[in-house]
C-alpha cells in the first residue's frame, strides 16, 4: 500500500476563522483514471485519484472535512491540514494507490461499503460548514480469467447451450417482456400471493421493501419475503422464457417453498442465489424470436400494483 | 422510564408529524418544516423532528429518472439507533422544482449530531428522448453526518444529486447510478 498525495494547485491551509468563508466545491474521483473500472487479474494495483475543486468565483472556499470511510481502514488519510482553504481557481488532487492481492480479497473489500454486490463504492466526502460534497468511484471485482477445459466442444459438437438470463431490472421496465411471462400461467410465489398480471408482476418489482402500501413500515419477514419473492419471479421468467432454468435444478422450487416460510436467514441466502442466477446470462443475446419491446420505465411504474399484504407473521427467533 | 417516554414521544412525534406526507414532492424551496419539539410532562423539551429531502439537479436531456429507495436509518456517532420514518418509494430526478420528502427523523435533546444512512432500493429507471433502460441503483448507500446545531438552522438535509455527472452509461440500455451529490443542511 502506497500514499501519494500532491497538490495540484497550492491549497493553504488556514485556522478557522482565517479568511475563507465560502463553500462552493465539486470534487471528483476516478479509479485507474476512470468512474468505473474492473479487474480480474491478482494481485493487482489498482490508483485512486480524488480531487477537490474550489469553485467559487472570488472567495476560497473551506473545508472543514475530508473523509474517504471505505478507504480509511486500508490506511487512507486526508494528507492536507484541515480545516482547508482552497483558493480561487485552486484545487487539491490526492493519489492513493491500493494492493488487492486476491479476487476474495476484492469481494471483502466490496462488502465493506454496505451493498454487497461484488463491488467496491469508494466515497469521498468533503465536509463544509453546513453541508458536504460527495463523489463516488467504482471498482469491480471480477474472477480472474479460467482458460476453458482442454477439449474443444465444437470438435465434438456437444457445447451447451448458454443459460440466457436477464436481471430484475431488465423485466422492471420491459413491460412487454413482463407481460409474455405473466400470460404463460400465474406465477406463484407462496405466502406473498399469486401474480395473474402485468400489473401485479410490477407491483412485486416496483414494491417498497420497507414500505407496506398503506405507508407502514414492513416487517423484517415481509421485506425477506418480498426480496425474495422478486427473485423468484425473475427466475421463473427467465426459466418459462428463455429455458434457463436456475441451477441446481430445484433452486427456483426451493425459492417458492421459502416464500411461505418464517426462516428470514434462509429467504435472504436463497435470494442472493437466485440472483446470482439471474445475472448470470444477462451479457448473453436473447433468442432470435423473442422480442422483448422497449423500455418504457415511468409506464411501468405508474401501473405497477402492490398487492402484498401484511403477513401478521415475524422471523423465526433467532433470525 | 424516563428512555420509555422518550421512546414513545418520539414516535408519537414521527407519527403525527408524518400525517399527510405519503405525497412525495414538495417544492425545492419549501418553507422550515413544521418541526416538533416534543416535551415530557415537566415542560422540557425532549427532541426534534428533521426532515431528509431529495432532489435531482443537472438533469437537462431525461424525461425520468426514477431512483426507488429501501430504506433510512440514522444513529447517534456512537451507533444508537434513533427513530426514523422513511415516506418516499420512488422518486424522480427530472423533477427539478420538487425536492422529495423522503423521511423524517427524531433526535432526542442531547444529541449533538447524528449519521444518516439511505439505501435505494436495486433497480429504477430512466428515459431520455427515445432512449430508456433500466438504472442500476445497487449501490453504497449514501450517508453523511450532520451536527444537530446545523440541522436546526432548517430543520432539514436536503440532498441535491448531480444526475448527470451519477449516470454512468453500463451498455446499450442499463445506466448504473453512482451518486454524485452535495448535502444541504
Amino acid at each position: 500500500m502506497q500514499r501519494g498525495w500532491r497538490a495540484a494547485v497550492v491549497a493553504a491551509a488556514l485556522g478557522v476563522g482565517g479568511a475563507a468563508s465560502a463553500h462552493e466545491f465539486r470534487c471528483e474521483k476516478h479509479v485507474d483514471g476512470q468512474p468505473v473500472a474492473h479487474i480480474d487479474e491478482y494481485p493487482v494495483t489498482v490508483r485512486f485519484d480524488d480531487k477537490l475543486i474550489n469553485i467559487h468565483p472570488t472567495a476560497p472556499s473551506l473545508a472543514l472535512r475530508a473523509e474517504d470511510p471505505g478507504l480509511t481502514r486500508s490506511g487512507w488519510s486526508f494528507q492536507y491540514a484541515l480545516p482547508l482553504a482552497v483558493p480561487v481557481g485552486g484545487s487539491a488532487d490526492s493519489s492513493f494507490l491500493l494492493q488487492i492481492h486476491s479476487y476474495e480479497e476484492c469481494r471483502a473489500l466490496a462488502a465493506r461499503d454496505g451493498s454487497d454486490d461484488g463491488a467496491f463504492d469508494s466515497t469521498f466526502r468533503v465536509v463544509w460548514p453546513l453541508g458536504e460534497d460527495q463523489c463516488a468511484a467504482r471498482l469491480v471485482c471480477d474472477r480472474p480469467y479460467e482458460p476453458p477445459p482442454p477439449y474443444d466442444c465444437h470438435a465434438t459438437n456437444d457445447c451447451p447451450e448458454p443459460r440466457v438470463t436477464r436481471d430484475e431490472g431488465f423485466f422492471k421496465v420491459h413491460e412487454s417482456a413482463l407481460q409474455q411471462c405473466v400470460d404463460l400461467f400465474p406465477i406463484e410465489l407462496g405466502s406473498v400471493g399469486t401474480v395473474s398480471t402485468l400489473e401485479q408482476a410490477l407491483g412485486v418489482l416496483w414494491a417498497s421493501p420497507t414500505l407496506y402500501r398503506n405507508g407502514e413500515p414492513r416487517t423484517p419477514l415481509d421485506t425477506a419475503r418480498l426480496m425474495l419473492a422478486r427473485q423468484v419471479l425473475v427466475a421463473h421468467c427467465n426459466a418459462y422464457l428463455f429455458g434457463s432454468f436456475p441451477l441446481p435444478a430445484d433452486l427456483l422450487e426451493s425459492g417458492r417453498a421459502a416464500l411461505s416460510g418464517i426462516q428470514c436467514r434462509e429467504l435472504g441466502a436463497l435470494r442472493g442465489e437466485l440472483r446470482e442466477m439471474n445475472v448470470e446470462g444477462r451479457e448473453f443475446d436473447l433468442p432470435a424470436d423473442f422480442e422483448p419491446g422497449q423500455a418504457t420505465p415511468a409506464h411501468a411504474q405508474s401501473i405497477a400494483e402492490d398487492f402484498t399484504q401484511p403477513s401478521g407473521q415475524r422471523c423465526a427467533p433467532g433470525q | 422510564m424516563k428512555k420509555l417516554l422518550l421512546s414513545a414521544l418520539s414516535l408519537t412525534a414521527l407519527a403525527l408529524s408524518a400525517c399527510g406526507s405519503s405525497e412525495p414532492p414538495a417544492s425545492s424551496t419549501p418553507e422550515p418544516p413544521e418541526l416538533t419539539t416534543t416535551r415530557t410532562q415537566d415542560d422540557a423539551p425532549a427532541g426534534r423532528t428533521f426532515e431528509l429531502r431529495l432532489r435531482g439537479t443537472n438533469a437537462q436531456g431525461y424525461d425520468s429518472v426514477l431512483v426507488p429507495l429501501r430504506s433510512l436509518e440514522v444513529t447517534t456517532p456512537t451507533g444508537a439507533p434513533l427513530q426514523a420514518r422513511m415516506v418516499a418509494r420512488t422518486v424522480d430526478l427530472t423533477v427539478q422544482e420538487q425536492a422529495y420528502l423522503v423521511g423524517q427523523f427524531f433526535v432526542p435533546e442531547g444529541v449533538s449530531s447524528v449519521r444518516v444512512k439511505l439505501t435505494f432500493d436495486d433497480f429504477g429507471g430512466w428515459e431520455q428522448g427515445k432512449k430508456a433502460g433500466a438504472l442500476d441503483t445497487q449501490v453504497a448507500p449514501v450517508s453523511f453526518e450532520a451536527p444537530v446545531d446545523s440541522l436546526s438552522q432548517r430543520g432539514r438535509a436536503v440532498l441535491l444529486l448531480d444526475v448527470g455527472k451519477s449516470l454512468l452509461s453500463e451498455g446499450q440500455e442499463q445506466r448504473l447510478m453512482l451518486p454524485t451529490l452535495k448535502v444541504n443542511y
